[in-house]
């Protein structure tokens, strides 16, 4: 009786471990991705209008041939700056106002988006976003 | 009750003194309501997609009058249960309650305050709108401030940034079981008053048959208020630079709410003092979030965009 119930825990023990793996594994991979996601550099058509656009997390401001893209992060809280409000950016969770090229005009951030690095792939006409350092 | 004879119960004695001459006790009201919630939210899982939460819950919306009157219950039953807890705590603080059980018990019901702000954060993000997105962000912003395993933090509380599949796992299992092993032990019993359920259950009906909780109508304005339990949050984050300094403050609220029981009891009582005193400002910045900020982050008069 008492040799069944060592056997039992000891299953017991093994299938907690392994549970408790699986979840910590899963979360390495989780991570990973999230790295990966973040590492991995991001493509735009070339032939975007003048002034602002949103893509996702990326802003770009074209100027005739000059392009300033950006990291729609506001560098407050990581909010997705995605709103235009005459010509400034206005972070909706609490209301950061940046200027076109990415200054910071208001608080509460203190800091300018950050700008991203890209080339332009110009064989296959788009815009390749590398991601941030 | 526990005040001496020669001294007059404090104003918040009186009001729960007159409470429980009308309705059951703030505790068992929030036992109701945390089963009410769980309840609702079992049979609103069977309808939640997480891969198009959106687009789930416009259709449920639009096409399922049913389900929608049980997301009012499930809704309005927790806003309910957040605010009977609060009262529950306060009504057993200024009766000293916190003394009169163990340390670890204590702990326990102290957990409870940041379990039942999570499953409410996580029940508004897994609406899946641009509000929910947002306040996703934030949480997220608000972990990435803490200085130890910023990344490990956001990936157990947030999973990947592309799928709500973790918040939502959190939200119908790890959080409430978390919240039913903390609170069931305290309440010494575990199914909840008849008359409790009855009150809760009738005021949520109501509610939801009146107020139905819709998504997100502001959905391209400049302003995207969080709820309503978060509004005073977002007023504090609109006024700070530094985040960090709002984790540190929630984390020594905390801290003196913990260390109450082991306190003497004037400090005790400065420390409860201190705590209300909060709670008042904390309230007005909800008042005048709600009330006195405009849509494009300016400061008006109620009504004055209306």
């Amino acid at each position: 009786m008492h040799r069944q119930r060592r056997k039992f825990l000891w299953w017991l023990g093994g299938g907690l471990i392994a549970t408790v793996g699986i979840f910590f594994l899963s979360m390495i991979r989780g991570i990973l991705y999230r790295i990966k996601a973040e590492t991995a550099p991001k493509y735009l058509p070339v032939d975007l209008p003048s002034g602002v656009t949103f893509h996702d997390d990326v802003i770009v401001y074209r100027d005739a041939d000059e392009f300033i893209i950006m990291s729609a992060r506001c560098t407050h809280l990581g909010c997705m700056v995605d709103t235009r409000q005459g010509e400034e950016l206005v972070c909706p969770c609490h209301g950061s106002r940046y200027s076109m090229d990415g200054k910071v005009l208001t608080g509460p951030a203190t800091r300018n988006l950050a700008r991203l690095r890209y080339r332009i792939d110009s064989k296959e006409k788009r815009i390749v976003i590398e991601p941030p350092p | 009750m526990s005040h001496p004879p020669n001294e007059s119960p404090s104003l918040m004695r009186r009001f729960f003194n007159s409470w429980s001459i009308i309705l059951p006790l703030p505790g068992l009201l929030s036992h109701a309501a945390m089963f009410i919630v769980i309840g609702s939210g079992i049979a609103l899982a069977l309808a939640y997609d997480v891969n198009k939460p959106y687009d789930a819950l416009q259709v449920m919306i639009l096409s399922n009058p049913g389900a929608t009157f049980i997301r009012g219950i499930h809704y309005w039953s927790s806003q309910f249960f957040l605010v009977l807890t609060g009262l529950h705590f306060a009504d057993q603080l200024s009766r000293n309650g916190e003394r009169e059980i163990t340390p670890g018990s204590w702990l326990q019901l102290c957990l409870v305050v940041p379990t039942l702000i999570f499953l409410m954060i996580s029940g508004f993000i897994l609406k899946g709108d641009r509000s929910g997105i947002l306040a996703r962000e934030v949480l997220d912003g608000l972990l990435g401030v803490v200085p130890i395993g910023t990344s490990i933090l956001k990936f157990l509380f947030l999973g990947s940034s592309h799928t709500l599949q973790v918040v939502y796992l959190h939200h119908v299992a790890t959080a409430t079981l978390v919240l039913l092993v903390l609170t069931l032990r305290h309440g010494e019993r575990v199914w909840p008053e008849p008359r409790s359920i009855i009150y809760v259950l009738g005021f949520s009906m109501v509610l939801a048959a009146v107020f139905t909780p819709g998504l997100n109508a502001e959905a391209s304005g400049v302003h995207v208020r969080g709820p309503w339990y978060f509004v005073g949050l977002q007023e504090i984050l609109h006024w700070t630079s530094r985040p960090i300094w709002v984790v540190v403050l929630g984390m020594a609220g905390f801290v003196f709410l913990f260390v109450l029981p082991f306190v003497p009891k004037g400090c005790s009582r400065k420390i409860k003092c201190t705590i209300l005193a909060c709670l008042i400002v904390y309230l007005s910045l909800i008042v005048i979030g709600i009330f006195f900020r405009g849509t494009n982050w300016e400061l008006i008069w109620p009504l004055a965009n209306s």
